[in-house]
């Protein structure tokens, strides 16, 4: 025998018959399941890149966020800025009228700036 | 009754049920087509399904310049091609489950089974394969696999006989 015609042998099958309904709805079946997943598969790679994006940005606005308070700690200025001349000289009038004794109001005010100083030193 | 062509304008045009008619007339010698290389009908009937998935994503870009059936070969023929180099691959992987030779039937013993055939076409240069395939599976004619292949007559014919001397080589050796 031919080689060609033992192989065509090997080929050969029963002819088999195929329920050609049953095969076309299936067609339609595994279309509208790709169809499906394809869409899922779209949905998952938004989702994705909206979580990343989203991730990015809320990064970015931690850093300028803490920038911010750097700013506030290290800015030590805004307190030397704060006038406390008028309220130091209420509080001196009000000391010398109820006490009597000025030296003692003096003595006292004396103490206060410097803690006062000390403590902008500190800062 | 309408031509292939017919249906696929119409079907263009979005008639859904001439899709239906055209996989009604061609589904049978695909089916076939598919038995050759598997010996599983379920198989088959997977294979053939992809066929016909992969022609209703493309059939709307159809251009009528050849004839449909060259056009349906030249699917079936990739399929078939993507399904043995997997068959290989899974060979060498060891994850195919083929049966012990002993346990062969008797008829076979001097012979290759579908399985084994498949397996030495896959290890064969692409063209060749392509050519067997249709060769062997379909029983086309050298001017259509031409055709189909974009290949000079004489250069099918020298591939088929490159091929099959390869085969009967490899034959040859295992028995």
């Amino acid at each position: 025998m031919k080689f060609e015609n033992q192989l065509k042998e090997i080929l050969s099958t029963d002819c088999n018959e195929i329920n050609e309904n049953k095969f076309i709805s299936e067609v339609h079946k595994r279309r509208s399941n790709n169809n499906k997943k394809n869409q899922q598969l779209v949905q998952t790679i938004f989702a994705g890149a909206f979580i990343i994006i989203f991730g990015l940005i809320t990064v970015g606005s931690l850093e300028e966020t803490s920038n911010n308070i750097d700013y506030i700690v290290t800015n030590t200025d805004a307190f030397s800025e704060i006038d406390t001349s008028a309220y130091l000289e209420d509080m001196a009038l009000f000391l010398v009228d109820s006490d009597g004794d000025i030296f003692e109001t003096v003595e006292f005010l004396f103490e206060m700036d410097l803690n006062i100083l000390n403590q902008e030193r500190d800062i | 009754m309408q031509s292939d062509h017919e249906l696929i304008k119409q079907f263009q045009s979005g008639n859904n049920s001439s899709y239906d008619k055209l996989v009604k007339r061609h589904l049978h010698s695909s089916y076939q087509f598919f038995l050759k290389f598997t010996k599983d009908p379920m198989d088959a009937e997977d294979l053939a399904q992809d066929v016909f998935l992969k022609l209703y994503k493309t059939l709307h870009q159809f251009r009528f310049e050849a004839a449909f059936t060259s056009y349906l070969y030249r699917i079936q023929l990739n399929t078939a091609n993507s399904f043995i180099r997997k068959a290989r691959w899974k060979k060498y992987l060891h994850l195919d489950q083929t049966e012990e030779p002993a346990s062969r039937d008797k008829e076979i013993e001097n012979n290759w089974t579908k399985k084994e055939l498949w397996d030495q076409v896959a290890s064969l240069p692409k063209t060749q394969r392509m050519v067997i395939i249709m060769r062997i599976a379909q029983d086309l004619p050298y001017k259509d696999i031409s055709g189909i292949l974009g290949i000079s007559e004489g250069s099918a014919k020298v591939n088929y006989h490159h091929a099959i001397n390869q085969l009967k080589t490899k034959f040859n050796k295992t028995q």
